[in-house]
């Protein structure tokens, strides 16, 4: 009977199952990463749940302007709710006014309206949004504009919420 | 049939079905890696959304990553399965 090296006992397993082994523990590892994944996932869905329970509350209620400080076709930019959230007032028609968040969905550049096409446009890579509605028309943009619910209360236009 | 099977040495058989393992092994993966894959694209989603005030699309992309997690833990059963092995 041949005598065993005594590093086989140290080291039982050949080049080849070493390669065996690896393999599958590499395996074993995309299961954990699969795994993981999931966790993350549910725990995006849990925020989102808590969020939208949460996140309820009422934002605060601010007259932006009253009705005589923008003509037809014009646009302004205020802040809602709070002041570093940069917001656009547009003027459509005589008694029609839309306002919507001035970041745009794709990289946060501010948007800008042009009243030809009546349109609102982000400069940066060509986006395009309907100023009616603020849907994405054109460019990289995947979402639409976050709009702003407006209420009048007489000559004076509120921001009351913001989707 | 009969010379075929005389060919067959225990060394040859031996390789036979470690080359056999070997592909158990590769396919199953390349199956967990497509199912990893697409589980990070689902994150994506979901993390897009969740910024984008559309949280509300993490609850199915979380469903759907849950069954790939599922499926990847099955394929795993293929290799750690003595039986299988």
């Amino acid at each position: 009977m041949p005598e065993v090296p005594i590093w086989k006992d140290h080291f039982p397993i050949s080049w080849v199952d070493d390669h065996f082994v690896t393999r599958r523990e590499f395996t074993k590892s995309l299961v954990w990463v699969s795994l993981a994944t999931f966790l993350a996932n549910v725990v995006l869905a849990m925020l989102g749940r808590l969020k939208s329970l949460w996140g309820a509350e009422a934002l605060p209620q601010v007259q932006i302007a009253t009705v005589h400080d923008l003509p037809v076709g014009e646009a302004r930019v205020f802040h809602y709710p709070a002041a570093g959230d940069p917001c656009l007032l547009v003027r459509l028609d005589v008694d029609r006014y839309v306002a919507f968040g001035q970041k745009c969905t794709h990289l946060g550049c501010p948007v800008s309206y042009r009243a030809a096409d009546k349109q609102l446009y982000c400069p940066c890579h060509q986006g395009f949004f309907d100023a009616a509605d603020g849907r994405v028309l054109a460019g990289p943009p995947s979402r639409p504009l976050p709009r702003v619910t407006l209420e009048r209360r007489g000559e004076e236009l509120w921001a009351i919420s913001k989707a | 049939m009969g010379h075929q099977q005389s060919l067959m040495t225990p060394e040859r058989q031996l390789r036979a079905q470690r080359a056999q393992q070997m592909s158990l092994i590769y396919t199953v993966m390349v199956c967990l890696a497509i199912l990893v894959f697409v589980q990070f694209l689902l994150l994506t989603v979901a993390l897009e959304g969740y910024l984008g005030g559309r949280a509300e699309m993490a609850l199915p992309t979380a469903v759907v990553s849950g069954l790939c997690c599922a499926a990847a833990y099955w394929l795993l059963r293929y290799i750690l399965v003595p039986g299988r092995r």
